[in-house]
């Protein structure tokens, strides 16, 4: 039976986050893995529209979402969850409570994310048209421990999905076989070394 | 005496030695030894101890090792054959090592703080970070990947290493190929010698797979004494032999000597193909319009049973599912009845010695993906998995021996008292003894008495 885990997706807004869970999304449900995405964008609009962005609020919107985690991550269900997050005490109760709490900080300079912000929420921030915007006038507390680093900046996003299979398996919350060994050449060179010994 | 070195020896820790020696037949072996054309195996008898031991159901090397590293059955180590194969995607692959779900010798002993030096044993392609060395075996393709640490790999580039001779290569010229082998073999041992020297190690393993393929290719030409390679054949396994005598002049008072094979070997007469006979009692059918060539192309919905090679049965329900119930009993009877009807219509010899229950012969997590019966021939005979029509028999000209799972080999250079039912899985709980490490729970068999005063 499937193995529920939640892998939480912490950073600055626009650092990454959903583009790489969305495509490690699809990368799972290729394995067959049940997966179910918690984001903030899509969360917000439903779950929790009735909440604004004060720190009351933003604590009871990771609160709710850390409830809906904990119940399909003891399901079986893999939860990638894709918040900005930015306190640490937060994060951590979302820790005590899913299983398999797997804690993804995706890193990437206030630059960047800015220079990537398509809806631009980092301008307006400067303005002051939104307040309290992490990043601008409103901290990010980085978790001291997370299991993995994601470096936007460096990697291209295929490289991050990699590393974000690699710790899954090496956690063992997906089967050890997703990776290929070989490549397509490579497979073929061996089913014909197995054929040649009379193996298949 | 001196205090000194009376002291130093009691300090000094036990080392073990494994030069595996794959698919050799003990009785081959014995007759060598007696004809005296291994005098090191004989020696090695003499002084020490020898055995007959029995591999593992199925008998194939990336099984019978994956036991021998991990002390466990495939239920539980999780490598089930050469290929194996996934219902749900209807894809087949090649386990490797990121399959295989138990902890081997190298990590048991890496937490032990002991070093080893592991070249060549099957199934450890890609090869995991151990506390040592670690050259992996046939499943890898490029010299770049074949070694932890990665940069050893430009070092046995120098060396010419070569993972495995290439077996395409005998359907063309069984000659060409035979000089495969000597240059491989040869080079093997020089890998090993020189790593032997250089590595601190409280384990060496060193895997001879010439053995294994020049009984796959001229197995019958061997024993036989008979044809233009027969005798180059043979040199294969004494080239092996005066390794094992180099090896035993090298080896101290504090290191015990394993030489071990994983299953034994016999003439081939004929190969059977499960899938075809499957086919043709009703058993498999396949999806209208596929080709009806491969695994994915089966209709499992309306199978009730497919094979992988090497007579690996596994049963299946009207719906797809694993069989259950009463329809299972009666598919096991009704299978095991007309499976031990089977003979060659050659000489009317009869194909199948048992079927076996693997709910007797699996257990452990991954028993699931186990097969549900293991079709055992007679001597002789090689269970095939092709998909698809064709011939239930076929003769092989090039192809002239086959895995046997009784007759394989073992030597110590102590005195043993190997069990009644001794088998390669025994062997890593007594290797840990003799290192004086301690057995994991998870290792099925005890450590046998091994006195290596």
């Amino acid at each position: 039976m499937q193995e529920g885990f939640c892998m939480w997706f912490t950073g600055l807004p626009c650092s990454g986050k959903t583009t790489v869970a969305d495509a490690l999304a699809d990368r799972l449900r290729k394995l067959n893995v049940r997966v179910e995405r918690l984001d903030g964008d899509i969360v917000r609009k439903s779950l929790t529209r009735d909440l604004g962005f004060s720190k009351r609020d933003r604590d009871l919107n990771i609160e709710r979402v850390t409830f809906v985690a904990k119940l399909l991550s003891r399901n079986g269900v893999a939860t990638l969850v894709t918040f900005v997050s930015p306190y640490i005490k937060a994060r951590d109760n979302a820790r005590k409570e899913c299983t398999n709490f797997v804690e993804v900080l995706v890193d990437a300079s206030v630059d960047e994310c800015e220079r990537r912000d398509v809806k631009g929420m980092y301008a307006k921030a400067r303005k002051g048209e939104i307040k309290d915007f992490t990043g601008v006038d409103d901290p990010y507390e980085p978790p001291p421990n997370p299991e993995l680093i994601l470096y936007t900046e460096q990697e291209s996003l295929e490289e991050s999905v990699e590393r974000c299979l690699e710790k899954l398996a090496e956690l063992r919350l997906i089967p050890v076989e997703y990776k290929e060994d070989y490549t397509l050449e490579e497979e073929k060179t061996i089913q014909k070394r197995l054929e040649d010994l009379g193996y298949l | 005496m001196s205090l000194r070195n009376w002291l130093g020896r009691r300090r000094a820790k036990r080392r073990v030695v494994v030069i595996g020696v794959d698919g050799s037949p003990s009785s081959f072996l014995h007759a060598g030894m007696a004809n005296n054309m291994f005098p090191n195996l004989r020696r090695l008898c003499q002084q020490g101890t020898c055995a007959e031991l029995n591999s593992v159901f199925p008998p194939v090397s990336s099984v019978a090792w994956t036991t021998f590293l991990t002390g466990v059955n495939p239920g539980r180590h999780n490598i089930h054959g050469f290929i194996d194969g996934n219902r749900e995607t209807g894809q087949m692959f090649i386990p490797t090592a990121r399959n295989r779900k138990a902890p081997t010798l190298m990590s048991i002993l890496a937490k032990a703080d002991r070093r080893t030096a592991v070249i060549n044993v099957p199934v450890t392609y890609p090869p995991e970070p151990v506390n040592g060395i670690l050259v992996s075996g046939f499943l890898c393709t490029e010299l770049d990947k074949v070694s932890y640490p990665a940069n050893l790999a430009e070092w046995l580039r120098q060396q010419e290493y070569i993972i495995d001779a290439d077996a395409w290569v005998a359907h063309e010229s069984k000659e060409r190929f035979m000089g495969m082998l000597e240059k491989t073999l040869a080079k093997r041992i020089a890998v090993a010698r020189q790593l032997w020297q250089w590595e601190k190690w409280d384990y060496f393993q060193i895997h001879i797979m010439e053995t294994d393929r020049v009984n796959h290719f001229y197995f019958e030409e061997m024993v036989n004494e008979d044809g233009p390679l027969a005798e180059r054949a043979l040199g294969i396994y004494q080239e092996t032999d005066r390794f094992i005598g180099e090896m035993m002049t090298r080896v101290d008072d504090d290191t015990t000597l394993i030489v071990l094979s994983d299953h034994g070997f016999c003439t081939l007469k004929a190969e059977f193909q499960l899938n075809v006979w499957l086919q043709q009692h009703g058993y498999l059918s396949y999806r209208p319009g596929t080709e009806k060539k491969s695994f994915g192309d089966i209709d499992f919905a309306h199978s009730t049973a497919f094979s992988f090679i090497p007579g690996r049965l596994y049963l299946l329900t009207r719906n797809g599912e694993g069989a259950a119930g009463e329809d299972r009993e009666h598919l096991i009877n009704d299978l095991t009845v007309a499976l031990k009807t089977i003979s060659w219509p050659e000489t009317g010899e009869s194909l199948v010695s048992d079927v076996l229950r693997g709910s007797e012969l699996f257990f452990g997590p991954h028993a699931w993906r186990a097969p549900d019966l293991i079709v055992h021939p007679h001597h002789g005979f090689d269970i095939k998995g092709a998909f698809g029509d064709g011939e239930l028999w076929k003769k092989q000209d090039v192809l002239t021996g086959t895995h046997t799972y009784d007759d394989a080999f073992f030597a110590i250079n102590a005195t043993a008292q190997t069990p009644t039912d001794f088998a390669i899985i025994d062997l890593p709980p007594t290797i840990l003894s003799i290192l004086g490490v301690d057995v994991p729970e998870q290792m099925e068999r005890s450590p046998f008495p091994v006195d290596v005063s």
